[in-house]
């Protein structure tokens, strides 16, 4: 398998929504770590490391009944004291205790929601082995890692679903498309990530490509504390210019959805309810009523070729406008406040809307948390709607297009299946099988 | 000046004048074959550039028509020439046909005009060049410039349009090459020139738009005003821009305008030609000019030199000959060495001095003659006077011995008494003659010279009012500061006592005596003047000659012997006379004596006598030791034309 990120660590608990930064990861997470609770195609919880939970009626104490005869891939039992400590640290706001065979998550609100949340590859269990090198419970084990470059898994044989049809997994890390192309199309990969650019020679050339739904979500965000960008008709006049419906059909190659809202319709069911206009004329209009008008500084990631092109054409339909705007690549790691609006690509974290939203505007506006945890747990898709609304209005969130995950799958990978919600959980290669290798 | 150094004079500024024609004119005429040069090389760099610039074109057209022809495109074409056709699936089609073409710009435009796809700025689609829509024959146009919108802000390209037409759709091919550093630095440049090219692409000068092959242009300012004028006018020109103050960092620069399809000016190349090189040449065909002209001026002057020494050498010996005669060795000879007109004035030299030789020899023999003659008549003439009662005194000796021998004792003592005082009488002449003979040399001492004047005067005080003659009236103008001389007292009262009585002998009428002394510049004067008749000319030019005289009892000797004492003092002394008005002598002695510049003194027989400007001035220091004895010298003649009629009478010796 060849993938076009370079994974630095393979550890649950550094799978973060910013995809810029853990692309790739979370595809590799399901192969060595599970979570108490797994989606199903729908998004419907279903047992995971769990067979069966409940809470009680205030929905903040949670009990989870562990699967039994599940073990480590050190051989270790998966126990209710293991799965404590696996779990302790992740969010300071649960109190984690075990009692004869379950897991016992006390929370300080209450947390309908809670399955969801442990459904994320980030909750996934993990013990730390002697050798200090984390280990799962997953389909298979970790036999070789070299950061950011290569990595080897092999069957667990002891895995508590049985042993999986492959005997290995490799896993080519920081390859380029053409190259992962090339390599699906001479069966040198049987499974590589594609960019959208990619996806109509792979089928031009025959090759299997899957799809997903809409994962990421790629936004714009002003800054707040930048002076550039403090009046809202320059904010306005950058948005209205901007054709997301080009984006996507060129640049995307159609592999994707414009974006008026933070959730895709998939998740939320509202998106269609949020518009953007395309309107250059007005931008034009509305910019040459600021005076002075600034030059904005538009930054992006410097590793993402497809964030590249998407600030150039934003470049192009916002000078068409006449904005003055130029572009600034940046490393995503790079701490600099010299830019007005940037570029993010962030990865939805959950199947659920209200934590998926939470962590999208946990990651996009830090600064209104409170508001984010004054969202109702439970929370009616009204309610999930008017927040998400109200971060949208003034123009400091705008989001731009959906995108897809995007897979080559050689021809002779069967039982490859990528279903609705657990899209989000990464590769599920437990039940694939390749043609003509031994078994 | 002497002759032989204008000639050489005449002759280096001739060569000189000559040398430096040569070299200006060389210098000027390698100038102007410089610029011939340099323009022709321009040109040919021009010409060379726009066969690049034509051939480049070519080059992009078929190019891009090459593009539209491949197979690729023409499905491409077909696929968009169907109804809904989806564009988007060509956005990144653009950059690897360029890439593959070596194109800069490469754009897929559908058939309204909208980008499709394009290579330099790929997020540009969807956006409408009409202009490349609009109805025009591209295949013939060919490769044309214009200006380019990039990403990096616009850009000059010269760019093609290749149109595919499927059904009643065209799918236009628009691609080219930037016209930046790397177009500048493909053109081939001979080394000292290189091309500048300044896109013309904001309406004020922009000193980024100024690049070469390198990239942007250092000192673009200085090449402002060039674009700028060529901005306003569109044609080629030429200027030239010196970089510093040394002419060697010129630079000529030849200005074209490039000009898009529509004729608006898109780009000015400025072709450069170092003038280093050529700077050089001429600096070292100017040192070598210099170096030539410094040798041909040396060379020149040599020749000159040996030239004027040829040309001048027997004039110099003419010249020598002529010093040499003029100083009174008239037996000089300038040898004869050449026939020319040289030759001939050497010989007729050589004849005039032989003249010359032969009358010198006549006139001495003539003087010496006169002058025993004139010495002869005067003894005879001073002896006779005695002899006469001599032999008055025997004959009456003899007849009182014969005729009456009572009285003979009376008469011989009488007529003894008569011979003797007769005989004393004649060694008192002889004597005179051998004291001039004799002249003691004097013998100096400290001496006042109003002294002198008043002794004299007091001597002859009582002989101007004597009796029987009429009164001389006398006036001393004594200088009382003059100062004291180195002189011999006796000698020098001597020779005022002649000149006194010389002057009392001019006024037997009466008249007035004035002495006057005065001194100026290490000199002192005394002057005697009389109111006498004045002499003649003829008076004036012999005044000095010993035993001239008219006075009937005198000896000739009087200023002869003013004269010689005069010399001896290292002195001079002038007449002047006025007929009817009077004479005047004028001495003139210095302060410390200084010897008579004559080797040898003049025997009594002639001296010469010179003027100046005061009058008739006699300086045996001047002429004396050159003058041939005997021999009168020419000045003395024409000092007595200075002093006008006179007749002094000269004056007995004392």
């Amino acid at each position: 398998m060849e993938i076009g990120a370079s994974v630095a660590s393979l550890d649950p608990a550094s799978n973060v929504v910013n995809a810029s930064e853990t692309s790739g990861e979370s595809d590799l997470l399901p192969l060595v770590f599970e979570t108490l609770v797994v989606l199903d195609a729908n998004g419907v919880p279903q047992p995971g490391l769990a067979t069966s939970w409940n809470h009680d009626s205030a929905a903040r104490i949670w009990k989870f009944h562990l699967r039994p005869g599940v073990r480590f891939q050190d051989g270790s039992p998966l126990t209710p004291d293991s799965a404590v400590s696996a779990l302790a640290n992740v969010d300071p706001a649960w109190h984690v205790s075990s009692s004869a065979d379950t897991v016992s998550i006390e929370t300080s609100a209450p947390a309908p929601d809670l399955p969801f949340l442990l459904a994320e590859s980030r909750h996934a269990l993990a013990r730390r082995a002697d050798d200090g090198n984390s280990v799962g419970t997953g389909p298979f084990r970790t036999t070789l890692w070299q950061a950011g470059k290569r990595a080897v898994f092999s069957a667990n044989p002891d895995y508590w679903a049985g042993r999986p049809f492959l005997d290995s997994v490799e896993v080519t890390m920081g390859a380029a498309s053409q190259t992962r192309t090339i390599d699906l199309q001479l069966g040198k990969a049987d499974l590589v990530d594609l960019p959208p650019d990619m996806v109509r020679r792979a089928t031009d050339d025959k090759l299997r490509v899957s799809v997903t739904v809409p994962t990421d979500l790629l936004a714009l965000v002003f800054e707040a504390d930048r002076r550039a960008v403090q009046d809202g008709r320059v904010r306005e006049a950058l948005v209205r210019s901007i054709d997301r419906a080009a984006i996507v059909n060129f640049i995307l190659q159609k592999q994707g959805e414009t974006a008026a809202s933070l959730l895709p319709e998939w998740l939320s069911g509202t998106a269609f309810l949020f518009t953007v206009p395309v309107d250059p004329a007005g931008a034009h209009s509305l910019w040459e009523h600021i005076k002075p008008s600034p030059t904005l500084v538009l930054r992006y990631d410097s590793d993402g070729a497809l964030e590249q092109a998407i600030a150039e054409r934003i470049t192009v339909d916002a000078r068409a406008a006449g904005i003055s705007i130029i572009t600034r690549a940046l490393p995503a790691a790079t701490k600099s406040a010299d830019y007005d609006v940037r570029l993010v690509r962030l990865q939805l974290s959950s199947p659920e809307p209200r934590a998926a939203l939470s962590d999208l505007l946990d990651v996009l506006s830090p600064g209104s948390s409170e508001d984010v945890e004054s969202l109702p747990n439970p929370a009616s898709a009204e309610e999930i709607y008017n927040r998400e609304r109200g971060s949208l209005d003034g123009f400091r969130i705008v989001p731009l297009v959906y995108l897809p995950r995007i897979y080559g799958v050689g021809n002779r990978v069967r039982n490859w299946e990528i279903r609705g919600g657990n899209a989000l959980e990464g590769w599920q290669l437990g039940d694939v099988w390749v043609e003509g290798e031994a078994q | 000046m002497t002759f032989r150094a204008k000639l050489f004079w005449l002759f280096t500024f001739f060569v000189v004048l000559a040398v430096g024609l040569v070299a200006t004119g060389v210098t000027i005429t390698t100038r102007h074959a410089f610029d011939q040069m340099d323009n022709r090389h321009t040109d040919a760099l021009v010409a060379q550039f726009q066969r690049e610039y034509q051939r480049r074109g070519q080059e992009v057209a078929l190019q891009v028509r090459g593009i539209a022809d491949a197979e690729a495109t023409i499905r491409m074409a077909i696929e968009l020439s169907r109804p809904n056709a989806d564009v988007s699936i060509y956005v990144n089609d653009a950059r690897g046909v360029a890439t593959s073409h070596q194109l800069d710009f490469l754009d897929f435009v559908n058939n309204d005009g909208s980008i499709i796809s394009s290579a330099d700025w790929p997020s540009r689609f969807g956006y409408k060049l009409e202009w490349v829509s609009q109805p025009e024959d591209w295949a013939s146009r060919g490769a044309f410039l214009t200006r380019v919108d990039t990403e990096a802000g616009p850009a000059l390209g010269l760019l093609a349009v290749a149109t595919l037409r499927v059904g009643d759709k065209n799918l236009y091919v628009l691609g080219g090459e930037k016209l930046g550093k790397e177009f500048l630095g493909t053109l081939a440049l001979p080394e000292g020139m290189r091309a500048v090219l300044y896109r013309n692409l904001d309406p004020n000068f922009s000193a980024v738009d100024l690049i070469d092959a390198t990239g942007p242009f250092e000192q673009a300012e200085r090449l402002a005003p060039l674009v700028e004028r060529e901005r306003q006018h569109p044609v080629e020109q030429m200027m030239r821009i010196n970089w510093s103050a040394d002419p060697a960092s010129a630079e000529v620069f030849h200005v074209l305008p490039l000009k898009g399809r529509n004729g608006e000016l898109l780009g000015v190349l400025l072709v450069g030609s170092s003038q280093r090189e050529r700077v050089g040449v001429e600096r070292r065909i100017i040192l070598l000019s210099v170096g030539v002209t410094v040798l041909g001026i040396l060379l020149g002057a040599l020749l000159s030199w040996w030239g004027a020494t040829r040309v001048t050498q027997p004039v110099t010996k003419l010249v020598e000959g002529a010093k040499q005669i003029a100083a009174g060795n008239l037996n000089t000879w300038v040898a004869v060495t050449s026939k020319d007109e040289i030759g001939d004035l050497s010989r007729a030299f050589n004849q005039m001095g032989e003249q010359l030789l032969a009358q010198r020899e006549r006139m001495v023999q003539a003087e010496r003659v006169a002058a025993w003659r004139e010495l002869a008549r005067r003894l005879a003439h001073e002896l006779k006077n005695p002899l006469f009662p001599l032999q008055i005194t025997v004959e009456n000796l003899r007849r009182a011995r014969e005729h009456n021998p009572e009285q003979f004792d009376e008469v011989f003592r009488e007529s003894t008494g008569t011979l003797l005082f007769e005989i004393e009488n004649m060694k008192a002449i002889v004597g005179r003659f051998s004291d001039f003979a004799k002249m003691p040399p004097p013998v100096l001492s400290p001496v006042h010279l109003n002294d002198i004047v008043r002794n004299v005067m007091k001597l002859y005080e009582a002989q101007f009012s004597g009796v029987g003659r009429p009164p001389i009236t006398t006036e001393l103008h004594l200088d009382e500061g003059l100062p004291t001389i180195q002189a011999d007292p006796v000698l020098l009262q001597r020779a005022i006592e002649n000149l006194v009585l010389n002057a009392m002998d001019a006024m037997p009428g009466g008249g007035m005596l004035a002495l006057t002394t005065s001194h100026r510049d290490g000199t002192v004067r005394l002057e005697v003047s009389d109111s006498g008749a004045g002499l003649t000319a003829e008076e004036c030019h012999r005044l000095f000659t010993p035993y001239y005289t008219t006075k009937q009892h005198g000896t000739g000797l009087g200023l002869a012997i003013v004269q010689s004492v005069v010399s001896d003092h290292g002195g001079t002394i002038a007449v002047d006379s006025e007929a009817g008005v009077g004479t005047t002598f004028r001495i003139d002695l210095p302060v410390t004596h200084r010897e008579p510049s004559h080797q040898a003194a003049p025997p009594p027989s002639v001296l010469e006598s010179a003027a100046n400007e005061d009058g008739h001035n006699v300086a045996p220091g001047s002429n004396g030791d050159e003058a041939p004895m005997g021999t009168p010298s020419e000045n003395s003649a024409s000092s007595t034309e200075d002093t006008g009629a006179g007749t002094p009478a000269p004056v007995e010796e004392k």
